[in-house]
């Protein structure tokens, strides 16, 4: 990726079901790179239980309504949208909070939500705070707010939906894709071509540098730790093809880290 | 010495010249205090006082240059502030130092839309799309019903120059810092001396509102444990885990190449002077080098995340 990125790409190929009461929303953003041209995504996730509804990250994406025509569409039948889990604060994350919070009155944004009275005054009253263990209850799919281990600000949250054993990651486990027809919407596992590894070195590069000056053989074994522990079935990064098939993708995603202190990018 | 104007609500105050009155400003700090309470994730959980986040404003004759929009809960003060230094010839363009953080382009609709602003330098192409961020259909930057369908983007190189004035007789050198945690540029303007660090130099405070809102030589308290704290429990916590040779010479070539006077955070006092810099920097350098790990010692993962 150069300096340069571009948002002008669509919500082609979304939204997508990963599951039952998941729904993959967002579109992509086109990230020019050493003369071709990357996409990664700006994804959100509509996370379902039998009486409510909670959506992963409203960001800014490409197109700044996408996210509110799909949302609109996919609640036509499903329960209603009560919560927002804001990952983090970061514009391709939390950019439309005070537009979905505009758009559903009943709703309210939860996680670690410091900084947000400043940042949506007009909302602030509608930010609770959820803690790192804590979780909320959708109707037979619980979503627990989870400490991030690959993260950024010191407010970034993971999450976890119970019935999708579903992780949902922001910006770790991200990875671009190619711009090529057919590959937008596609889970990992639809996408066997894709060198993972050097497409998530790639957005570590640019995206979080403190990985390339430190040791993440650590961080690795967290990860490994929590995966084991949760059972988790699939991973749900805000930038990257949602992984289905974590046993197989996890080396490259491994090797994606080491790499980035190994072999950094100029 | 700093002057500041009367208010101490939203203090406008003028760095540059150091007798200048605020219309006459040549940098100018638009400073709009907070709490700090434990709900700010940029200041340590355990710290309590008051700090300003800041916008600069650089003039150089009919034109002029903002550094950074604010935090939109000031954005009536900020936009009042921006009102009272500028004349209605005054061309205005803005800087965007962390185009992908919502303190860095909260208010840029606000202020594009009452200065008739037409150009953005910022970090990627299209500032319209990465700061759209209002319900208010007057500050919508995209769609059919956008205002602003001629604002233009100049998309930042990670070494770049750029001026306040269309004739370059005020040029802006700005780089991208190895001290940094996400995409982010600073900027030194050399007419003033003045490093516009961004995120980094942020850690002075007060315990009030009265301020004042300028560290100098004699009233600077911060020391070593404080910015210690104050960065391994905020956005710099993996310092403390990381290899830092290579930041602490990207750091020294920062300041061997300019020749800085003044250090202008997004948050927090403006520290002013040369004795001052240079004790901040020799804080900052003696941390990294404290901090850095080395081959033999022990990773610290998540000890010191806030």
């Amino acid at each position: 990726m150069t300096s340069v990125v571009t948002a002008s790409g669509t919500g082609q190929g979304l939204p997508q079901q990963l599951a039952p009461g998941l729904l993959w929303l967002g579109s992509c953003i086109e990230n020019p790179y050493l003369g071709s041209i990357l996409h990664t995504y700006t994804s959100a996730f509509l996370v379902s239980g039998t009486e409510r509804s909670l959506l992963v990250d409203p960001g800014l994406t490409c197109d700044p309504t996408v996210l509110e025509r799909q949302l609109s569409a996919a609640l036509e039948d499903r329960p209603p949208l009560e919560y927002i889990f804001l990952s983090h604060q970061e514009t391709p994350h939390a950019g439309a909070a005070g537009r979905i919070l505009h758009q559903y009155p009943e709703a309210i944004a939860i996680g670690d939500v410091r900084d947000y009275h400043l940042l949506f005054p007009d909302y602030a009253e509608r930010f609770r705070a959820v803690q790192t263990g804590e979780s909320v209850d959708l109707g037979g799919n619980e979503f627990v707010v989870l400490e991030a281990i690959i993260t950024d600000l010191p407010t970034t949250r993971w999450g976890f939906a119970s019935q999708h054993r579903a992780l949902f990651s922001a910006d770790g486990f991200a990875y671009a894709h190619h711009h090529r027809a057919g590959q937008c919407g596609q889970t990992a596992k639809e996408l066997p071509e894709l060198d993972i590894s050097e497409l998530a070195h790639i957005f570590y590069h640019f995206a979080l540098p403190w990985i390339q000056l430190t040791d993440m053989d650590p961080y690795i074994q967290r990860i490994e730790t929590l995966l084991r522990d949760l059972d988790v079935q699939l991973l749900a990064p805000a930038h990257g093809p949602p992984v289905t098939e974590v046993g197989v993708a996890l080396p490259e995603l491994f090797a994606a880290l080491r790499n980035a202190q190994a072999q950094p990018l100029a | 010495m700093a002057r500041s104007a009367p208010s101490l609500g939203s203090p406008i105050v003028v760095l540059d010249p150091p007798s200048g009155a605020t219309e006459g400003g040549r940098l100018v700090a638009l400073m709009s205090p907070y709490d700090v309470d434990g709900r700010v994730s940029w200041h340590a959980p355990s710290v309590r006082g008051v700090a300003t986040a800041n916008c600069y404003l650089l003039v150089e004759g009919d034109s002029a240059l903002l550094c950074d929009t604010g935090l939109a809960v000031h954005e009536r003060a900020l936009l009042e502030q921006i009102e009272t230094c500028l004349t209605p010839s005054t061309s205005l363009s803005l800087l965007v130092l962390r185009q992908g953080e919502l303190d860095s382009i909260a208010n840029l609709a606000a202020i594009a839309a009452r200065f008739s602003v037409t150009m953005v330098h910022a970090q990627y192409e299209r500032i319209e799309d990465w700061s759209d961020i209002h319900s208010r259909p007057a500050l919508r930057m995209t769609g059919p019903a956008s205002r602003f369908p001629d604002l233009q983007t100049h998309p930042l190189q990670s070494r770049d120059s750029i001026s306040v004035d269309p004739a370059g007789t005020r040029p802006i050198e700005v780089v991208v810092p190895r001290l940094r945690l996400l995409r982010t540029h600073w900027a030194f303007d050399a007419a003033t001396g003045t490093l516009f660090s961004s995120d980094f130099f942020s850690y002075a405070i007060r315990p009030d509102r009265i301020g004042p809102w300028v560290v100098t030589a004699v009233d600077d308290p911060t020391d070593e444990a404080l910015i210690e704290e104050h960065l391994l429990r905020t956005r710099y916590w993996w310092l403390a885990d990381a290899s830092l040779d290579a930041v602490r010479r990207d750091l020294a070539a920062i300041f061997d190449e300019f020749a800085v006077r003044r250090i202008a955070p997004a948050f927090g006092c403006v520290l002013e002077g040369q004795t001052v810099v240079a004790r901040h920097y020799a804080m900052i350098d003696d941390l990294l080098r404290r901090l850095g790990r080395t081959g033999a010692s022990p990773p610290r993962v998540g000890q010191t995340r806030p």
